[in-house]
């Protein structure tokens, strides 16, 4: 059975998925491009959570992507459109407002 | 490069996936792939080779857990939206199925010899068993239908987004009395009574078109047999009348209590009892009289068993009604119970 600690930890990490992935794409990223930023700045994120979570952004209308056949190999890049900048302000909001939330409840210990 | 691991792992992602996305998916998935796997190698003379591969993929992750990531969402037979009203549906068709089997076997064991019993028990069962999946089937069939016609947000809303706490049902008291069904229960027996044992003739009168003239005409002829009179409708009469005392008693105290629940529950076995000797004993028709033949002779083909449908339905809901009187009843003794022991 999964250490349910490790479960738990996940989880919160799985709450501030699309936030962080909303926060990289103001320019234009390609999948492994954007987890090779992520991990750099310190976050991991598995390629099969990253990459179908690109694609479901895009169907939320909150990304754009397009095809480009420069470099290498076709790569797929995806960029916040107009909805995706707003929602990202207002994640940003959201997440601002819980964080100053946490440090108090977390603070009383 | 070699890169046939990586390309079965592309096909192996995409045989799971939806027509309609596959070959878009699979085509970023492989450029992805192949990023990973330069990215891998970097460096090295001899390029990425099996390992690297094995590496990669692993990864990514199994390919069954990657299709369900880029599959869309709502992929299920039943939504949440519905799945609380197909159980209950469903448990509510299991359990119709279930107490008419079972008049049917008490039917059965009742009726036939002993020898024969054994058999047609048996042959029961096994019809028992296709009618709950068929039940059971058609119930799915018919939610997964209205899972693709209805929108989800319908659902939803209905539920929840339009919801009023004002329109929540006000708490019933468990022994307080329905007037208002009282009181249509008791003008329907009243009028029970007086058809039966003052007008019988009404029963099963009706317009013929006379074969002579030409035009309709009243035609009121009995319906029922002699036997009907003779060995059901006193019975009946003491059922109705005791019942309607009963509603009057209900009516005045305003509250359910113990005794009044036991009467019911009696007389909910009166009725049962009686129902099951209509059933089985000799037909309570009588179509000899009626005019013209033609009709007669349809009537003859019909009519039994219409009746026999009718009172199977009737025997059905009495037992059922019975079985919540009997619950009813026990809760409130363990209640009363528990509520003195405290």
């Amino acid at each position: 059975m999964a250490d349910p600690t490790q479960t738990l930890i996940s989880e919160l990490r799985r709450g501030t998925l699309v936030l962080t992935v909303l926060s990289q794409l103001d320019e234009e990223q390609y999948g492994y491009s954007l987890a090779q930023r992520l991990a750099d700045q310190g976050l991991k994120i598995d390629h099969g959570t990253l990459y179908p979570l690109l694609r479901r952004l895009e169907e939320q209308g909150l990304l754009d992507s397009e095809w480009s056949l420069e470099g290498s190999r076709p790569r797929r890049y995806y960029r916040l459109n107009r909805a995706g900048w707003e929602t990202l302000e207002t994640l940003k909001g959201e997440w601002y407002g819980l964080a100053a939330v946490l440090e108090r409840l977390l603070g009383k210990e | 490069m070699n890169t046939e691991l990586l390309d079965r792992y592309v096909q192996e992602v995409g045989r799971r996936l939806p027509k309609a996305q596959r070959s878009d998916v699979q085509a970023e998935l492989h450029s992805l792939l192949m990023d990973a796997l330069q990215d891998r190698a970097e460096g090295r003379e001899e390029g990425a080779g099996e390992e690297d591969q094995v590496a990669v993929l692993k990864e990514f992750g199994p390919p069954g857990e990657v299709a369900a990531r880029y599959a869309p969402p709502h992929r299920y037979l039943i939504g949440p939206g519905v799945f609380n009203i197909y159980l209950i549906v469903a448990a509510a068709t299991a359990g119709a199925l279930t107490i008419a089997y079972l008049v049917l076997i008490a039917l059965t064991a009742w009726r036939e010899p002993w020898a024969a019993v054994g058999p047609a028990v048996g042959e029961l069962l096994s019809t028992y068993v296709s009618a709950l999946l068929a039940g059971f089937g058609s119930v799915t069939l018919t939610f997964a239908l209205l899972e693709r016609v209805v929108p989800a947000s319908a659902w939803v809303e209905a539920s929840d987004k339009a919801w009023d706490p004002g329109s929540l049902p006000e708490i019933q008291a468990a022994d307080r009395v329905e007037r208002a069904g009282l009181i249509v229960a008791s003008v329907f027996l009243v009028i029970a009574l007086i058809v039966f044992n003052l007008f019988p003739d009404w029963i099963g009168a009706s317009f013929v078109r006379s074969a002579s003239e030409g035009s309709l005409r009243w035609q009121a002829g009995p319906l029922l047999a002699p036997v009907f009179f003779s060995a059901y409708l006193p019975w009946l009469n003491v059922l109705w009348i005791a019942q309607l005392a009963l509603n009057v008693v209900l009516l005045r105290q305003g509250r359910w209590q113990l005794l009044t629940r036991v009467v019911d529950l009696v007389l909910s076995v009166g009725g049962v009892i009686l129902i099951g000797q209509m059933l089985t004993g000799p037909s309570i028709l009588s179509l000899a009289s009626i005019q013209p033949a033609e009709v007669r002779e349809l009537l003859t083909r019909l009519l039994p068993n219409v009746v026999r449908l009718a009172l199977v339905v009737a025997l059905i809901a009495t037992v059922g009604e019975g079985i919540a009187k009997a619950v009813r009843l026990a809760r409130g003794y363990v209640f009363r119970r528990e509520a003195a022991a405290t």
